[in-house]
């Protein structure tokens, strides 16, 4: 793992759309560490470096935030990232299934970076999940870091 | 004459009613009173014209007639004072010249020579010689005639008529004698006046001192000589003679008192004679005596004429008052007879009698005048009061009918009629109250009406109460009250109390049904929420969990056909594909039913929608979007209305690609959008030349997942239609289709007439 490739954090409750989304990026060739936490408290936990996760590295590259996630939805990790002076800084992409306006409405208004729906035909997500990639984790210039690198409990690649 | 009639409005009209409806009772005794008390005599014109009149001609007359009897007064007394004046002097005048004789006659007697002789020496001579000699100085009556010496004794003395004896006894002391010469006072001695002519005998050379003195005494009662003064001054007239000293006075028969002597008198003295009878007259002197005659006449004689004069004018006078009495009577007659007509026809107008008139008409004075103005008032109030009458006649039949008007829906509504008292206690209910509480009337009006309230709203009503009592108004109060079968019912209430009056107007309504429907239609409503929040809470799980799986299919699918590749026959990769696309098809459907589902939740945020604009944008993307480009279009006006702009424009998307797909088989598709009016509403329709329907299916044209046709045949979801139906009955307006099997399809839908055709 080239130091100057951050990871990208998957909060993703559903193990069929980890490996679907793990799959297009892999396919996509992004080359980027992913950690993946399966539900809002783990996520968080990630995130505050707490229950057992004690990264070295500074903040994620980017997040990708499902909303319908078990113990806290997206939409409460949502909050306290952008409500929170360190984290607010990470890109947040939701990706999800659904097109409710609520959702829309309610992300947007704590600060969401982007709002994305997961098509449903493969390719079309590919494409999707290969932008996302490229954007926010190859194109995109990161905030300054102002913590020293973690070390990923959990690495899948 | 016209009657001028003040121009009234209903409102005076009204009021004046008050005036003329009869009276209140207690009022009308007492005017009566006071019109019927008697005008008293002392203030009747009647009697005081002619009292003052006769008072001042009285008055007048009076003056006028003393004046005139004073004059008169005055000028008889003149005249009978000169008549008495020379009376008295002629009297005085005789009585002088008498006592002048006697006077003579003695003083020659005393000059004779043998009276000398006697005296000188009285033996040398008888005493019947001397007497011879002096014997003629008794020339009247009873006389005395004496000779005394200068001591004073006496000589010599003669009685006259033999009566000596009672003429000595009357003589009075030689001290007492008068010894100068000429005539004395009169004397009375018991009863008799007498008088004495004194005259002195000289001595024969004349020189030296008188030898004595010769006296006649005489008596003053002489028959003639009454007789002589009565010729002399006429009968009637009273003649007294006195001494000019003031005692011994006589009328020659008596001694009277005496009367006033004055000198020189100047005017008539009054003199009360014996017989008590009052004498006006004057005194004179008699020259050369001490005394003095007083001549008077009775005041009768003397005031005769003046009081004649008095009598005549006095009954001229009487005549002239009474006449002009009789005159100011009439005169007063004239003008109060009228007058107490007058007066008797306003006190039968005042009681309400209009039709007197008075007679006093014909007079072309004033009171003819006021007679002619009396009676054309009373015509006026007659016929003012007639006209009023019929009005207010009318009116009161207006409010008659007015109020059994309002009688009629005081006792037919439905809602609780009632006027209640301030302090609590209903005055009238209408029958709606037994009706919706049970009690009567009289039971209800029997105690305080917060009897019937539940114990839990009394605060609430007892201060809605005092709130009306101070002239409030009550809107939508509601309390409950007790039923005769002691369930409650809840009422509402308008109300609004009268301060004047101490009343307060309010009408109930029963709204426990309707509280009942309310609460159970907030129950439903709790329910509905409840259930839509569910649905909500569905629909997000199906956008989220419905899908994933689907995804998830397809993704699979996907993934197998890149690694298996080289191991599938054309078989299974056709199957795969056939998975991949039934995945898809159901993401599709998912996706238009969660569309259909948001436009359940979503309000239309209405505005004004140009159709127009719309419809040209929706068959421009169409248009883009389909390979046709030989359909024709007929687009027409349509109107502006007033909707979701966004909803709008998925109604026409549906319908315009609706029948872009159904008539995509023709050789010329034909697409029309135009719009017509139906009453106030706008429609619009979209019709196409396509396969078109049976109408015998057509209420199944809008159900959600209906379709006519197979989806092999014509692919499509089975919600469009029923999309375009919710979003327009949500505008308030219909859908509705018309079709023949190969002959084109029509759909409409109509808005609430807001908009306008626009061209």
């Amino acid at each position: 793992v080239k130091a100057d490739i951050r990871t990208i954090l998957l909060a993703e409750d559903d193990a069929n759309d980890v490996e679907l989304t793990l799959t297009a990026l892999r396919e996509n060739r992004v080359a980027n560490e992913v950690i993946v936490t399966r539900d809002g408290a783990q996520t968080l936990d990630y995130l505050y470096k707490r229950n057992g996760y004690e990264r070295l590295g500074g903040n994620p590259a980017l997040v990708l935030l499902d909303l319908k996630m078990p113990k806290v939805d997206g939409i409460e990790v949502l909050r306290r990232i952008k409500s929170d002076a360190d984290l607010r800084t990470i890109p947040v992409v939701v990706l999800t299934s659904s097109r409710e306006e609520s959702d829309l409405v309610a992300t947007y208004d704590l600060g969401v970076n982007a709002y994305v729906v997961k098509p449903v035909a493969f390719p079309e997500f590919i494409n999707a999940v290969k932008a996302l990639g490229g954007f926010w984790a190859v194109v995109n210039e990161p905030p300054p870091v102002r913590h020293a690198g973690a070390t990923p409990q959990q690495r899948l690649a | 004459v016209v009657c001028r009639e003040q121009p009234t409005d209903t409102n005076s009209v009204l009021v004046t009613q008050n005036a003329l409806v009869p009276p209140d009772p207690a009022v009308t005794s007492e005017e009566r009173a006071e019109d019927t008390e008697p005008l008293r005599l002392p203030h009747s014109l009647r009697f005081r014209l002619p009292f003052l009149l006769t008072t001042l001609i009285v008055a007048l007359s009076g003056a006028f007639l003393w004046t005139t009897y004073i004059e008169v007064r005055r000028a008889v007394l003149e005249a009978g004072s000169e008549r008495a004046e020379a009376a008295a002097e002629q009297v005085a005048n005789l009585l002088g010249q008498s006592t002048a004789r006697s006077v003579n006659e003695i003083r020659r007697v005393s000059h004779l020579d043998v009276i000398r002789q006697f005296l000188t020496d009285p033996k040398s001579l008888r005493g019947e010689a001397v007497l011879q000699q002096v014997k003629s100085l008794a020339t009247t009556g009873q006389s005395t005639i004496e000779l005394r010496d200068l001591s004073g004794r006496l000589l010599l003395e003669t009685r006259g008529n033999g009566s000596e004896g009672s003429a000595a006894e009357a003589v009075p002391a030689p001290s007492a004698v008068v010894r100068t010469a000429g005539i004395s006072e009169f004397r009375s001695v018991k009863g008799i006046i007498s008088y004495e002519v004194v005259a002195e005998v000289p001595a024969a050379d004349e020189s030296g001192p008188p030898l004595g003195t010769l006296i006649v005494r005489r008596t003053l009662s002489a028959p003639q000589t009454l007789e002589f003064i009565a010729r002399l001054v006429g009968t009637g007239a009273l003649v007294v003679i006195g001494n000019r000293s003031g005692d011994v006075w006589t009328d020659l028969s008596k001694r009277v008192p005496s009367p006033p002597v004055e000198t020189p008198t100047s005017s008539l003295t009054a003199y009360r004679a014996a017989s008590g009878e009052q004498h006006l007259g004057k005194s004179a002197l008699v020259a050369d005596t001490p005394w003095a005659v007083w001549v008077g006449f009775p005041d009768a004689a003397i005031l005769a004429p003046a009081r004649g004069v008095l009598r005549r004018m006095l009954l001229i006078g009487l005549a002239f008052v009474g006449i002009s009495a009789l005159f100011g009577l009439v005169f007063s007659a004239r003008i109060t007879t009228p007058l107490a007509e007058l007066t008797t026809a306003s006190q039968l107008i005042a009681h309400g009698d209009y039709s007197k008139r008075v007679s006093t008409t014909r007079r072309r004075d004033e009171i003819g005048h006021l007679g002619t103005a009396f009676n054309t008032m009373a015509a006026c109030v007659e016929e003012g009061r007639r006209t009023l009458e019929d009005r207010v006649q009318q009116r009161t039949a207006r409010l008659e009918a007015a109020m059994q008007e309002l009688d009629q829906f005081f006792s037919l509504s439905i809602d609780l009629f009632c006027i209640a008292s301030t302090d609590g206690q209903f005055k009238r209910v209408s029958p709606a109250w037994e009706k919706t509480l049970g009690w009567p009337a009289n039971e209800l009006m029997a105690v305080p009406y917060l009897t019937f309230v539940h114990p839990e709203d009394e605060a609430a009503t007892v201060a809605e109460a005092r709130k009306l009592a101070t002239g409030g108004l009550t809107v939508h109060f509601e309390n409950r009250y007790r039923c005769r079968d002691g369930s409650y019912r809840w009422l509402s209430w308008t109300a609004a109390g009268v301060l004047e009056d101490g009343l307060v107007f309010a009408t109930a309504r029963d709204v426990t049904e309707h509280k009942r429907i309310a609460s159970e239609l907030q129950k439903r409503v709790d329910e509905l929420n409840a259930l839509n929040q569910e649905l909500e809470a569905f629909t997000y799980s199906v956008s989220h969990d419905l899908r994933a799986p689907l995804r998830h299919i397809t993704g699979f699918a996907s993934l197998l056909d890149g690694s298996a590749t080289a191991r599938l026959n054309d078989e299974d990769r056709r199957r795969l594909g056939v998975i991949t696309e039934a995945a898809a098809r159901m993401g599709r459907l998912i996706d238009d039913l969660l569309a259909f589902s948001r436009l359940g939740r979503a309000a239309p945020v209405a505005q004004r929608v140009r159709l127009d604009d719309i419809a040209r944008e929706v068959r421009k993307e169409l248009a883009a979007r389909s390979n046709d480009n030989h359909v024709r279009w007929i687009v027409g006006p349509l109107p502006d209305v007033h909707a979701d702009p966004a909803m709008m424009r998925v109604v026409m998307m549906n319908l315009v690609s609706n029948a872009l797909k159904y008539s995509h088989g023709r050789s010329t598709p034909e697409i029309e959008i135009g719009s017509t009016r139906d009453g106030g509403d706008s429609v619009v329709f979209v019709r196409d030349n396509g396969v078109g329907f049976d109408m015998q299916y057509a209420h199944k044209l809008f159900g959600v997942f209906q379709r006519l046709h197979g989806s092999d045949e014509f692919e499509g979801t089975g919600i469009g239609l029923a999309t375009v139906r919710r979003i327009i009955h949500r505008h308030g307006g219909h859908t509705w289709a018309q079709g023949q099997v190969d002959h084109g399809a029509t759909f409409y839908f109509s808005l609430p007439g807001t908009g306008s055709v626009t061209t």
